[in-house]
């Protein structure tokens, strides 16, 4: 059993073969003999490391020919390998329970991911910039043997080349990652100093851009995408036994036909280690146990996915909490209306973190609706707010009790009170989000100005 | 045993083991979800692991031990259920197939513990159980056994815990995850319960094992030593002095065998015991101090009773007590210490950084004191021969650090020089120095001060060529004010050494004219002298001679030449050879120029306190005030000056004082600009100006900033001479290559956004303050090339490793003595650098160089300039943070960071305490052989520190190493030591034997032979 899982996954990994080392071969074949589970493939590629440094000292020129030869191998590899992968590909689908609709645009995904094959820089035509994230620059590329559109990746890395293997192969793990709510993979590779990860083109973009133009999101909207974060995060966890580890509006991603996806998660410790910088903001989605440094897990994520989604509802970061009349104007009610539980709370934090000398009121201006939020803050003080204070809310008479519930369990600062991803899942609001008929792609393209088609064709 | 006894012991027995179970529940369910929610290959979550193991074999063990107080027939059969070896199996991960089968068997747990490692591993490989399970399961077993058995021996163990996930139990050494910790920072705090909080490994090499060494960023927990207030002092330094050796750490840290060498205790209680009681210990560190000065300092005598008596107060320091009177006494020195210290330019500015060394000094010296004791005592904190002399010839002032050279004792003194201009074409947009407004191309220059302006703003300028910007405020002023009255310019009291009844100029600043001036008018000193007092500035009045003399800062070459243009004023007694370094201690006469009513009245600054008997003083005869210039004395005026520069340095600080008590001495005029071109006289009063903040960052409006270009221009590279050729690195700022100019060099390029005048202006202040370091710590600087778009920053090239890689490099050994020894050389280079009141701001390991045992610091003061140039793409509410970057920040700095990509020297509050918070950090690196916080992502370290919660090095058993790691990361800026301190205290402390060895070369061990 355990050798056939080691054989499929070896299938999986080939589809989308990039840049393949010697070492690497060996390394694929190697990896028959022992378990499967992802730390000892992440245990062997550590392993490789100190072999390639020993190895590859004097390899600088013969690597060019020795890449064209793998090219090659890899292409009779590939064709004799395309039945079994198919077959290893039906059965990983079946474990993912997926409705029709997913399943078929799943397999359609893999499909066009075979044609793909190795990614290399020479194929990539630039069609223009999506946006610039943590340490990266993402531009929409096409693939030009293929035809295919994807959203590339750039982050500029000037490292070792031992470190920057480690970091591809540690990325080879996005082959594996195949679900509905995973933002599809191609493959990754270095060149120029940059590594590139290809991924899935999706039109509508990021919940940060789309919360830009629409100001604030409807409930009903939230719930599909509270259902879709929950269950990715909850296929990493189970499948890959990963978190996510950065949830926020801009890692989650839509696209015209209605689909969601997370997208920039944690897969890669290399990466995260080597990446040139952090980047904090006026914004910060870390859950308090986080940034004390204590032990944090996946309910880190479900901190991340309710500040998320507090903020798409409201239209504005909500840390620290906007005045009761400005939360009035945002939704365009007497400020009488809202709840007088907000109301006190949110116009009298305690003083009690205050750094000295620096009133937490006078450091963050009032914001007019849908607009930026607060003028920043240091950083400090953001932190500290998350850290000690109570917990952004939302208005009661403005959203449904089920849907206020059910952020109040995700933003509980004690990790071990917040809700899992098993009662969210069971959680009111999800029932009955999932119940819910919304045309979620006509709102993605109503407000992003899309044509709603299907995400398979491939068009400028 | 009756039977209501041996019921009432079941009953007992019964008790303790359910409630032991529902802890092993929760333990056990804990495990559960850490195995299979969390990625286990992160460090958190396996020493979070380990814990629960630990703790879960220590339950168990209590459950078979609560079970054995019952003889074996009297157990019913429910406590016989207890424990469960089912759940034991499932705790150690075992496949349920396995789990189910021996179960079957109905082996109990007893059963197991009595089975020989034969025949469990038989057992289980019928089972068809892996390996790792199979070793899992022995582990786990024997530990259990351990325990069981050293718990009756009534011992308790540390290391109880396998490696139970995936990626195998080969034997990789597993630090105990809080016991290391709790070991050394036992008691006080260590009520705690461990396995809260997490622990991270570091990847280190010291110690034979690679992780030893733990972090505990916890919030508020013990293991992390909370630096937050001060009272937490004592019992850390105490603590940490009971920490028993390193040995049991390592020996612990293998998988344990069932003979168990010796464990590290973990009960609390015993913890403390090992120990002296803390007061004691504390206290022990003051003869330490104590006794430094018998060897260093010069009036070591004053010093030894001085302590003696202020043993308490002192102590009171050391821990971070409370001063009683520091309070009090810091206004007073914080004036004198400003005067004293602080350059006109840098003065003012600085006065914040100044009064917070200043605050240091008081708290080393116990402030409580009165000053003549504090004044003879400058302590062994300040290394500072010059210091020393300086109060050992008064008895009456405190002693000043080394402050910069522009300590202006102020007298009042007349200014009037004109300024030489020279048409000038700017290759940039420039702002005019009189009426700031943008001189499009054209303009005029002055020669000697580099101030730039239009030809219809020369023409009206003032004379006041050569006037700091403050001073020059006060001209103005004074011309505005039109009338006789001359302005108080309120200065700060002079500083020490100076009697207080001296009536002389005490001006450090030396002040140098260009020799011929053609058509200048004449010179008058004022004569009549303001009462000066130490300290105050005495009111000029129109009569006051005009003073002439002009700062010099930027030929330190020329500092030392003599050049002494004869002198007009007959009766000027000028003393060559005392003026020499020093301040003019008195205006000086000009006799001749009496005689010479200027053809033109001009303006002459007057300086507040003018004190010379010189004769002759005019009144503007436009009626603006009593400022006459006088260039044509110039030529003949001699004046010893003393450039800012040297009054950092100490030998000059020394001299300075030492000339103070010629009361009538002249002050001489020294020609040391070699430039000899003659300059317009300017004749015309000035209407007002601007208002010249003197807090700004020096702009080209600054006086400085002209002060500076004339530097620029002796240090400036073409760049058509430098060879660049490879890159040896990037960075934040551009790229540096090794390069050939007359040598081997390394040559920093810098990517600046060619139209941003800020960024250009900082590259050149940064520069210009280049010419001020020569030491040997602190890496040459050559040249720049300022041409644009080339921007270039020339050094000489460093050979070694980086400290970064030094290390971390696994083959490296890095024992105590070298790392004293190379922290010693930091801490002087960077003593150096604030002595001559140059920030660092960027301190890390990977800006020192290891050159065959030298350390050489470098980009010292880039900050400013890299900081402004990087991520001009960014968007306006991310702040990038460099990888690195922030383990070196003081907390004061950290909590001040806003979340924008545009950064200027102002907003980050970097001050010389900053900068030894870094050094804590590097200390932190050489010890442990990582940066703090390794592993956490930057918004936690950011919330962490600036709650005042650090890193402990727990492997580090050094009290004295940990001590000054404390006293450099401590959160208040003014309770770091200066590096001054730091490298007395470094030589103090304990090397091993063996520091030098024939083939280590001489200048390795250099700082190891001062105190030999």
């Amino acid at each position: 059993m355990a050798d056939a899982k080691a054989k499929r996954k070896r299938d999986l990994n080939k589809l989308g073969l990039t840049i393949a080392t010697p070492a690497d071969e060996q390394n694929a074949g190697k990896s028959d003999t022992t378990s499967t589970t992802k730390q000892e493939v992440k245990e062997q590629a550590s392993d490789e490391v100190p072999k390639k440094k020993v190895g590859k000292g004097g390899s600088a020129q013969p690597k060019s020919s020795a890449k064209q030869q793998q090219r090659v191998s890899v292409v009779i590899k590939q064709t004799a390998e395309q039945k079994s992968n198919y077959d290893a590909l039906q059965k990983k689908l079946e474990e993912l329970e997926l409705d029709d609709q997913q399943r078929k645009r799943l397999e359609a995904f893999l499909t066009q991911k075979e044609q793909v094959g190795e990614l290399n820089a020479e194929d990539l035509e630039k069609l223009g910039e999506l946006g610039a994230g943590n340490g990266g620059v993402v531009t929409k590329v096409k693939h030009k043997p293929s035809g295919l559109i994807m959203a590339r990746k750039l982050i500029h890395l000037e490292i070792k080349p031992a470190i920057r293997n480690q970091i591809i192969r540690e990325l080879k793990v996005l082959h594996e990652c195949n679900s509905p709510h995973i933002v599809g993979f191609y493959g990754a590779f270095y060149s120029d100093g940059e590594i590139s990860i290809c991924m899935e083109y999706m039109d509508g973009g990021s919940l940060d851009l789309i919360l830009k133009k629409a100001g604030k999101i409807h409930e009903q909207i939230l719930g599909k995408i509270s259902i879709a974060v929950l269950k990715g995060l909850t296929y990493l966890r189970e499948k890959h036994q990963i978190m996510h580890r950065d949830v926020k509006p801009s890692n989650i991603l839509v696209n015209s036909g209605g689909e969601i996806k997370l997208c920039d998660f944690g897969v890669s410790g290399q990466l995260i280690d080597s990446m040139a910088n952090s980047f904090v903001g006026t914004r910060s989605y870390m859950s308090p146990e986080r940034l004390q440094g204590t032990h944090y897990s996946v309910q880190s994520d479900i901190w991340s996915m309710g500040l998320s989604l507090v903020e798409m509802a409201v239209g504005r970061y909500p840390i620290p909490p906007p005045e009761p009349k400005d939360m009035a104007a945002i939704f365009d009610v007497p400020p009488e209306s809202l709840d007088p539980d907000y109301a006190a709370s949110s116009s009298s934090p305690s003083q009690a973190g205050r750094p000295a000398g620096r009133p937490l009121s006078n450091t963050f201006n009032m914001p007019h609706p849908g607009g930026d939020g607060p003028r920043p803050m240091a950083i400090f003080e953001l932190l500290d707010y998350i850290v000690n204070e109570s917990p952004p809310k939302l208005p009661r008479k403005i959203f449904t009790d089920k849907f206020i519930d059910f952020v109040d369990k995700c933003l509980v600062k004690n990790p071990a009170e917040r809700a899992d991803l098993k009662q969210l899942m069971v959680h009111p609001f999800i029932k009955r989000s999932e119940s819910e008929d919304v045309d979620f792609a006509g709102w993605v393209c109503k407000t992003m100005n899309l044509q709603p088609r299907t995400p398979t064709h491939t068009t400028v | 045993m009756g039977t209501e006894e041996r019921e009432e012991a079941v009953k007992k027995a019964l008790e303790s083991c359910k409630t032991l179970q529902s802890m092993i529940d929760i333990s056990a369910s804990n495990l559960n979800g850490l195995r299979t929610m969390c990625e286990t290959s992160h460090d958190l979550t396996q020493t979070e692991i380990r814990t629960l193991e630990g703790k879960l074999v220590k339950l168990f063990s209590k459950q078979l031990q609560a079970k054995n107080k019952v003889p074996e027939e009297q157990r019913t059969a429910e406590l016989q259920r207890y424990p469960s070896v089912k759940q034991w199996l499932e705790v150690v991960d075992i496949q349920p197939v396995a789990i189910r089968g021996i179960e079957n068997k109905n082996i109990s747990l007893e059963d197991l513990l009595k089975m020989t490692k034969v025949e469990i591993v038989s057992l289980m490989s019928y089972y068809g159980a892996e390996e790792g399970e199979t070793i899992r399961l022995l582990s786990a077993v024997n530990h259990l056994r351990t325990f069981t058995e050293l718990q009756c021996k009534g011992d308790s163990t540390t290391d109880l815990y396998w490696e139970s996930w995936a990626g195998g139990f080969s034997g990789s050494p597993n630090t105990p995850p809080k016991r290391t910790s709790t070991s050394s920072m036992p008691a006080d705090f260590g009520d705690r319960d461990p396995p809260q909080t997490p622990t991270l490994r570091t990847p280190d090499r010291r110690a034979s094992d690679t992780r030893d060494r733990t972090l505990y960023p916890s919030t508020g927990d013990s293991e992390t030593y909370i630096s937050e207030d001060d009272e937490e002092f004592p019992s850390f330094l105490t603590n940490a002095g009971m920490t028993p050796p390193s040995t049991p750490t390592i020996l612990t840290r293998r998988p344990t065998p069932p003979a168990t060498p010796p464990l590290r205790v973990i009960q609390k209680g015993k913890m403390k015991t090992p120990g002296t009681p803390p007061p004691s210990k504390s206290n022990l560190q003051l003869p330490e101090y104590q006794l430094n000065p018998l060897t260093r300092s010069r009036s070591h005598e004053a010093q030894l009773t001085h302590r003696t008596t202020n043993k308490i107060e002192d102590y009171n320091v050391l821990v971070g007590g409370t001063l009683p009177k520091r309070g009090k006494s810091k206004p007073s020195n914080l004036k004198i210490q400003d005067s004293m210290g602080g350059s006109w330019e840098t003065g003012l500015q600085n006065s914040k950084g100044v009064s917070e060394s200043e605050n240091r000094l008081n708290t080393r010296h116990s402030s409580p004191l009165t000053s003549p004791v504090r004044s003879s005592s400058p302590g062994p904190y300040w290394n500072n021969p010059t210091a020393e002399d300086y109060t050992s010839r008064s008895a009456t002032l405190p002693v000043m650090p080394p402050r910069s050279p522009g300590a202006r004792v102020g007298r009042s003194m007349g200014h009037s020089i004109n300024h030489r201009w020279v048409k000038n074409q700017f290759w940039m947009t420039q702002t005019c120095f009189y009426c700031n407004k943008a001189i499009m191309f054209k303009g005029v220059k002055c020669k000697d001060c580099k101030v730039k302006c239009h030809q219809k703003c020369a023409q009206r300028a003032p004379p006041s060529c050569g006037l700091p910007p403050d001073l020059e405020k006060v001209f103005r002023d004074t011309l505005q004010a039109g009338t006789t009255n001359s302005p108080k310019l309120e200065r700060k009291p002079i500083p020490t050494g100076h009697s207080p009844d001296l009536n002389t100029d005490i001006h450090p600043n030396k002040v140098h004219r260009t020799s011929s001036e053609p058509s200048c008018a004449e010179l008058r000193v004022n004569q009549n002298q303001t009462a000066d007092h130490v300290g105050s500035v005495g009111a000029w009045t129109h009569n006051s001679a005009d003073y002439k003399y002009r700062t010099w800062s930027h030929k330190e070459k020329v500092r030392d030449q003599m050049q002494v243009p004869p002198f007009p004023h007959g009766d000027s007694s000028s003393n060559p050879s005392s003026t020499t370094s020093s301040t003019p201690s008195s205006p000086f006469q000009p006799s001749s120029s009496d005689s010479q009513p200027s053809p033109m009245t001009r303006q002459a600054f007057r300086f507040p306190d003018v004190t010379s008997s010189l004769s002759g003083s005019e009144v503007d005869s436009q009626g603006r005030g009593d400022i006459i210039l006088d260039c044509k004395h110039l030529t003949d005026t001699v004046d010893t000056v003393k450039s800012e520069d040297t009054v950092k340095s100490e030998e000059s600080q020394g001299s300075d004082k030492t000339e103070v008590a010629d009361s009538d001495t002249l002050k001489t005029l020294q020609q040391v600009d070699s430039i000899d071109s003659d300059v317009d006289p300017m004749e015309r009063s000035w209407p007002t100006r601007q208002n010249s903040d003197p807090q700004e960052p020096p702009g080209r409006n600054d006086w400085r900033w002209h002060q500076r270009s004339s530097v620029l221009s002796e240090w400036d590279i073409p760049y058509e001479e430098l060879e660049i050729q490879d890159l040896i690195g990037a960075g934040r700022f551009g790229r540096v290559f090794k390069g050939k100019w007359h040598g081997d060099v390394a040559i920093k390029v810098f990517n600046i956004e060619t139209d941003n005048d800020l960024q250009l202006a900082s590259f050149k202040t940064e520069v210009s303050m280049f010419r001020k370091t020569r030491h040997e710590n602190l890496v040459l600087f050559m040249g720049a090339c300022m041409k644009l778009p080339h921007l270039a920053i020339v050094t000489s090239l460093c050979k070694g490793k980086t400290l970064y890689d030094t290390v971390r490099d696994r083959r490296e050994t890095l024992n105590m003595s070298r790392i004293v020894n190379i922290a010693t050389q930091i801490a002087q280079g960077m003593g150096y650098l604030h002595a001559r009141e140059i920030l660092h701001k960027d301190l890390k390991s990977k800006n020192i160089f290891l050159e065959n045992g030298k350390v050489v610091i470098t980009d010292f003061g880039l900050f400013s300039v890299t900081k402004l140039i990087q991520y001009g793409e960014r968007k306006d509410d991310t702040l990038a943070i460099p990888p690195g970057w922030l383990p070196y920040l003081a907390p004061e700095v950290i909590t001040s960071l806003r979340a924008t990509s545009q950064y200027t020297d102002s907003d980050l509050p970097f001050s010389q305490a900053s900068d030894v918070y870094a050094f804590g950090t590097v200390w932190y690196e050489l010890l442990v052989g990582d940066l703090p916080f390794k592993t956490q992502p930057a918004e936690s370290i950011i919330w962490q520190v600036g709650k005042g919660l650090r890193q402990s090095p727990s492997n580090v058993q050094s009290r004295d190493a940990k001590d000054i790691l404390m006293q450099c990361w401590k959160t208040q800026p003014d309770k770091r030591p200066q590096f001054s301190d730091l490298t007395q205290t470094l030589d103090r402390l304990p090397r091993k034997r063996l520091t030098r060895s024939p083939s280590t070369p001489l200048h390795l061990s250099r700082s190891a032979e001062s105190i030999i």
